[in-house]
């Protein structure tokens, strides 16, 4: 009897449980198609404005609002110019946008229609290849795993082809539970196997490549196979199926890699969006690590170059690296707002922050280097503007509305209450970045947790309504004090939900009690106020059989 | 001996229906494998020279598809088929004093009822699955190596059937309003159903499962022994 007592209550539990989160999710549903339609509403309506603006003729800029607006570029010699496009009224072709060049004095050095500028500026290498893959495409530990995907239709398999003739000779499958690509031939015959330790034999000795954090899969020119980049929280990998070669090309054992550049070293065909000219950029490809550390890794001379950027530099504001491989040596650039960058864990020294950054100008720095074969960084030039302060209505604009925390006031109290754990944002901030291509239940759980919260005061006054309703509904029927409270407990915690969910389990008809007068539910035996029982159905003679027997013992 | 004989009514009343399905999947599955299979190209993945390769390109599917979607259809009625056979049909004749005032006690009642949806979808529609893959190995389907995994993913989209069942059976037997909690069984079997579909590993995708039939098995339970009839 204990047991089943027991399982009763454990199905209750689960049963709760379970509406609680069916609700949960009605209620996150309504708050993103609320939102989704009123972005897309005021979307539209800065469209219509924007187009308005776009009509009229273009205004004459000042000087310093041009510099803001123009493209700064460096010549190999450290020369930078301002490359500004005048903006044309809408509907006027690419072609005919009036291009200007200044110099450093505000000098006008030459202006025209025509597309290519007298002058050759450095080139920078792609930086984040993964933003050129749209998601679905590229290689990381994602795409694996949607790849591998249990479906309706199974899964799929990750198989990389070797192809000769227009035939295909052999496959390479990945197998992600192992993270190691098996080779086949087409007859069935196994290769081997290619992992960290390159092609192996057996399964034993494959040591596993890891998850892939980001890669790139190309097929050089004249090719009919790919080959593979493929980097890993501490190491960047070559692939070559067609030569059955694992190469690693960077380690970085202490600090996990976050970034992946490249210059030239891809080999693609001159119209892709990733092709460098190889004459004019000696491949290099550059890997970045948590620490900043940047590996430069030169192709032709095999040669890897360390470089450590002093550690102030990362307290900056908009810190931005960029390289360009030429003839005449790797260049470094620059990039960033000379003001310290926010607090990251005091909201209160946040909110100074936001306030000093908006009343004050701030100066814009580029500056180009060469970086040597030692990872010594040489000075070219530096070049500096000044950013002035917007006014406050620009910075109201691009504030988010009113509406959008009205969206979010339903959401519980329990999400904003998890904002105040200490370290909360950084850990939301690694799981971020370390989910980022993996949208799995638990990251897609996180993120609603961490973007529907509404503000403390809101959220609790919104709970205390919820729970003066739950009192209010529940004393008359409640079945017992714990129950109660745990309700009570369950609606502070998720507002509109919590309430909702009590109402579905809790909600019976009520009756005056014949001691008290006041109302109580049916379910229970005795009136919560006074304890008196249900009224009993009155026993009474079951007069009409025995009328009737008496009246015909009288006719007889 | 009371379970047997109990047994052999559920399966007596089940066996038509589950038959219908096994024959459909069967015959289909077939259908779906010769199809693919005169149609079937050459063994040749065409890769553009000269360009980034998207991922979506080197992804291989089996020629499966076709049968996949037949097996997650022909599980999924046939378990929300049993369960109404099972425990909702029981209460709009209303039969079940018929069934439930005997010699016996609900939890043999229950057990029986299990026991014919068990053999009815994992170990019938089982056995047809197997089939089908042993063909499509035979037929070299899975060129150029058998790729197994496809089969335990087979049994998983069965094994979803098996929850579809209990979430029926749960739902007939909740005596709730279907506005109020009645329905939300069904819920949970949908939520089953979609975790499972988004795992990439067979041992998640078990365990997802798992975890959604035993809640779903033990709710059944209690709401059974708990039903006045």
């Amino acid at each position: 009897m204990k047991t089943k007592n027991l399982l009763s209550a454990f199905s209750s539990v689960i049963q709760g449980f379970i509406t609680l989160v069916t609700v949960l999710g009605i209620l996150h549903l309504v708050q993103a198609s609320t939102q989704g339609i009123l972005q897309n509403a005021a979307m539209l309506k800065q469209r219509a404005s924007s187009r308005e603006k776009q009509d009229s003729p273009p205004q004459e800029l000042s000087k310093t609002d041009r510099i803001l607006r123009s493209d700064k570029r460096f010549q190999a010699d450290g020369t930078m110019h301002y490359v500004y496009t005048v903006p044309s009224p809408r509907n006027h072709g690419e072609e005919e946008k009036l291009i200007q060049v200044y110099d450093t004095n505000d000098l006008l050095l030459w202006s025209g229609r025509s597309k290519p500028i007298p002058y050759t500026y450095l080139s920078w290498g792609t930086s984040h290849i993964w933003r050129h893959y749209y998601r679905f495409e590229g290689l990381n530990q994602g795409t694996v795993e949607r790849i591998h995907a249990i479906t309706p239709e199974f899964s799929q398999t990750l198989d990389i082809p070797i192809n000769k003739d227009k035939q295909t000779q052999a496959i390479w499958r990945y197998d992600p539970g192992r993270q190691y690509f098996a080779g086949y031939t087409t007859d069935g015959n196994r290769i081997g196997f290619l992992g960290a330790n390159g092609l192996v034999p057996t399964r034993a000795a494959c040591q596993p490549l890891e998850e892939p954090l980001i890669g790139v899969t190309w097929c050089p020119p004249g090719a009919d196979h790919p080959m593979m980049l493929w980097m890993t929280n501490s190491r960047l990998f070559q692939i070559d199926f067609a030569k059955q070669d694992v190469s690693c090309l960077v380690e970085s054992p202490q600090s996990p890699l976050t970034n992946l550049s490249a210059q030239g070293w891809l080999d693609l065909k001159p119209k892709e969006a990733l092709y460098a000219d190889p004459n004019a950029h000696p491949p290099l490809l550059s890997c970045t690590n948590e620490a900043g550390t940047h590996y430069f890794v030169f192709r032709d001379s095999k040669q890897t170059v360390t470089f450590n950027p002093p550690p102030s530099w990362g307290s900056k504001v908009s810190n931005n690296y960029q390289f360009s491989s030429t003839p005449e040596g790797l260049f470094f650039c620059r990039d960033y707002i000379d003001f310290n960058e926010p607090p990251r864990h005091d909201r209160k020294e946040l909110d100074t922050w936001i306030k000093q950054y908006r009343q004050q100008d701030k100066t814009h720095w580029k500056e180009l280097y060469t970086i040597d074969t030692r990872g010594q960084l040489n000075p070219v030039n530096r070049v500096s503007w000044i950013q002035h302060k917007l006014s406050e209505a620009k910075y109201q604009v691009a504030e988010a509305p009113i509406y959008y925390k009205l969206i979010n006031l339903p959401s519980p109290l329990l999400y904003t209450l998890i904002g105040y754990v200490p370290n909360y944002r950084d850990a939301i901030t690694r799981f971020f970045n370390q989910s980022r291509y993996r949208p799995t239940l638990a990251s897609q759980l996180v993120r609603t947790i961490a973007f529907r919260t509404s503000r403390l005061v809101y959220c609790g006054l919104l709970s205390l309504l919820a729970v003066g309703l739950v009192l209010w509904h529940g004393i008359p029927r409640q079945r017992s004090r714990m129950l109660l409270i745990a309700w009570v407990l369950i609606t502070a915690l998720f507002n509109v939900a919590g309430l909702l969910t009590y109402l579905a389990f809790n909600h019976t008809a009520t009756v005056r009690c014949v001691n008290c007068g006041k109302r109580r539910g049916i379910e229970t035996n005795a009136c919560p106020r006074c304890a008196a029982p249900l009224p009993q159905p009155v026993h009474s003679k079951p007069h009409i059989i025995m009328n009737r027997l008496k009246t015909s013992e009288a006719i007889a | 001996m009371n379970f047997l004989a109990l047994l052999k009514k559920e399966l007596r009343e089940s066996m038509p229906y589950i038959t219908i399905v096994a024959a459909l999947l069967l015959s289909g599955g077939l259908l779906c494998i010769n199809a693919y299979l005169r149609h079937r190209p050459s063994f040749y993945h065409s890769i553009p020279s000269g360009e980034l390769v998207a991922m979506h390109r080197l992804a291989q599917h089996f020629h499966m598809n076709g049968t996949g979607i037949l097996i997650m259809v022909c599980s999924l009625v046939l378990g929300v088929g049993l369960g109404i056979l099972h425990f909702w049909l029981p209460q709009l004749t209303r039969t079940w004093p018929f069934l439930i005032h005997r010699s016996t006690s609900k939890t043999t009642i229950l057990s029986a009822k299990l026991t014919a949806a068990l053999i009815g979808i994992p170990v019938v529609l089982g056995s047809v699955w197997s089939v089908l893959f042993c063909h499509a190995c035979r037929i070299r389907l899975f060129a150029p190596v058998v790729h197994y995994r496809i089969l335990y993913e087979g049994w998983i989209i069965i094994g979803l059937g098996f929850i579809a069942y209990l979430a029926t059976a749960c739902s007939g037997l909740d005596t709730h309003r279907w506005y109020t909690t009645r329905l939300l069984s069904m819920v949970l079997a949908l939520f089953v159903i979609i975790a499972t579909f988004s795992q990439w590993q067979i041992v998640s995708a078990v365990a997802m499962m798992s975890l959604g039939l035993v809640i779903l098995l033990l709710q059944t339970y209690v709401f059974f022994q708990v039903k006045q009839f």
